[in-house]
């Protein structure tokens, strides 16, 4: 067995696999055929930080980045896939990541979905799993989701996957989140270390593969 | 950018450099036991030596030239107990990107209780709002710190900022990490809520070459 990377390259969960954002899972066309030339991409981004691609290159470095960012252990990226039986199994479905902010032991989590995938509660079994990687293994103190204002969609998703495991809404912060002439007002959340072990689900299906096929937990 | 000094009725704020902090008695202050408890709840500490002192002088000067940070020495003006005496410091942190400043201060201890912290807080967000154009100033304080709480919601309120939120895990500093309450204050608000005659003026060091310009009284 090889030492572990902080980030297990898979996590499996009943619905979804997620695998490392990397050349060898994601193929740089395909993913830009829906971070750039799908019709969906601009509603799929509306309140996010992340822009549409305008070309492949843009691509080509959000892998580049990713690979960067995950041998420095500041955020952990995954394509998003759907599991067998699911609708759209197999396609990529989005990507989500984990950033850590190590000196305040806090994880914030962010997520682009395809809309064919929305309404199936896949955020918040995502957010479930990388919870799990926050607090079970990376042993943070800190998981903070966020939305932008007029972000309904992830504001019921988020609030409650917060809700259910105790966590809380902290407030609306103000001029934020910096975008091109704009500032962003930006909601945010968080669950605490304690609040994860008091109420995490009993019946939590989630997996850890580490490279070499060598489960974690 | 940044005026050489800040005056109000009472206190005189000056740039943090060599030319107006001696690293012996910003030292002194510091390291002096009757302060311990200033530093409980900020992230600043006691210096260990006063080459430390003396190097958080550089590079507060280095700060300043680089316009991420406005830093200020507080002493109370003539004619006010302990004039000239080092009460404190005190900064406007900018963080451009959001628009955004964010105030901090720390006081020695016989200057609490006397309203500085408010009155050089207007100071900060006449130059802020005024003269940096920026568009939101913010201020956290430790969840227990109930002083700067207390001085914090009074001139909040007075310029019709608000209360944000508690924001666990927010500050790290050292081997801590604090949760802390935030405000804001935007510059709707504080055009809304400033009054006429602000009673701060910023004074430019004519040696930077600007003409001299009084931000709070426009």
């Amino acid at each position: 067995m090889t030492d572990h990377d902080l980030f297990p390259e898979t996590i499996e969960t009943d619905r979804l696999r997620l695998r490392k954002l990397d050349r060898e899972t994601v193929d740089t066309l395909d993913l830009y055929e829906i971070t750039g030339r799908s019709e969906t991409i601009d509603e799929e981004t509306r309140y996010l930080t992340m822009e549409p691609h305008d070309t492949p290159k843009d691509a080509r470095d959000m892998i580049a980045g990713a690979a960067e960012q995950w041998a420095d252990a500041e955020s952990a990226i995954y394509a998003i896939r759907a599991q067998e039986g699911e609708d759209g199994a197999g396609q990529l479905a989005g990507t989500t990541n984990l950033a850590i902010l190590w000196d305040r032991r806090e994880a914030r989590p962010g997520i682009m979905l395809r809309k064919p995938f929305w309404g199936r509660g896949y955020s918040g079994e995502r957010a479930m799993a990388l919870m799990k990687l926050a607090f079970d293994r990376l042993d943070l103190e800190i998981f903070s989701p966020a939305h932008f204002d007029g972000n309904e969609n992830s504001r019921r998703a988020i609030e409650k996957y917060v809700d259910r495991v105790g966590g809380r809404y902290e407030g609306v912060l103000r001029n934020w989140v910096p975008d091109g002439d704009e500032v962003h007002d930006l909601h945010r959340y968080s669950v605490s270390q304690e609040e994860w072990q008091a109420n995490r689900p009993e019946d939590l299906a989630v997996e850890f593969i580490d490279e070499g096929g060598v489960g974690s937990d | 950018m940044f005026p050489a000094a800040i005056e109000t009725n009472r206190l005189r704020l000056e740039r943090f450099d060599h030319e107006h902090v001696d690293p012996f008695e910003l030292y002194e202050v510091t390291t002096d036991p009757e302060n311990e408890t200033v530093w409980r709840y900020v992230p600043w500490e006691p210096y260990e030596t006063v080459h430390d002192a003396a190097e958080y002088v550089d590079d507060a000067v280095e700060r300043w030239e680089d316009a991420e940070a406005a830093e200020y020495v507080v002493r109370p003006r003539q004619g006010a107990a302990e004039a000239g005496g080092f009460a404190g410091v005190t900064l406007l942190d900018l963080d451009w990107d959001r628009r955004s400043g964010q105030l901090a201060i720390w006081l020695a201890r016989p200057f609490w209780g006397r309203g500085y912290s408010a009155e050089r807080a207007t100071a900060l967000l006449a130059l802020a709002f005024d003269r940096l154009d920026l568009e939101v100033v913010e201020v956290t304080h430790n969840v227990e710190n109930d002083t700067s709480r207390q001085a914090i919601e009074k001139y909040v309120e007075r310029f019709g900022g608000r209360r944000e939120g508690v924001l666990r895990n927010y500050v790290a500093y050292g081997d801590t990490v604090s949760d802390e309450v935030r405000y804001t204050i935007s510059r709707d608000e504080w055009r809304a809520n400033r009054p006429e005659d602000l009673g701060v003026e910023l004074i430019d060091d004519p040696a930077d070459g600007n003409d001299e310009r009084r931000g709070g009284n426009r």
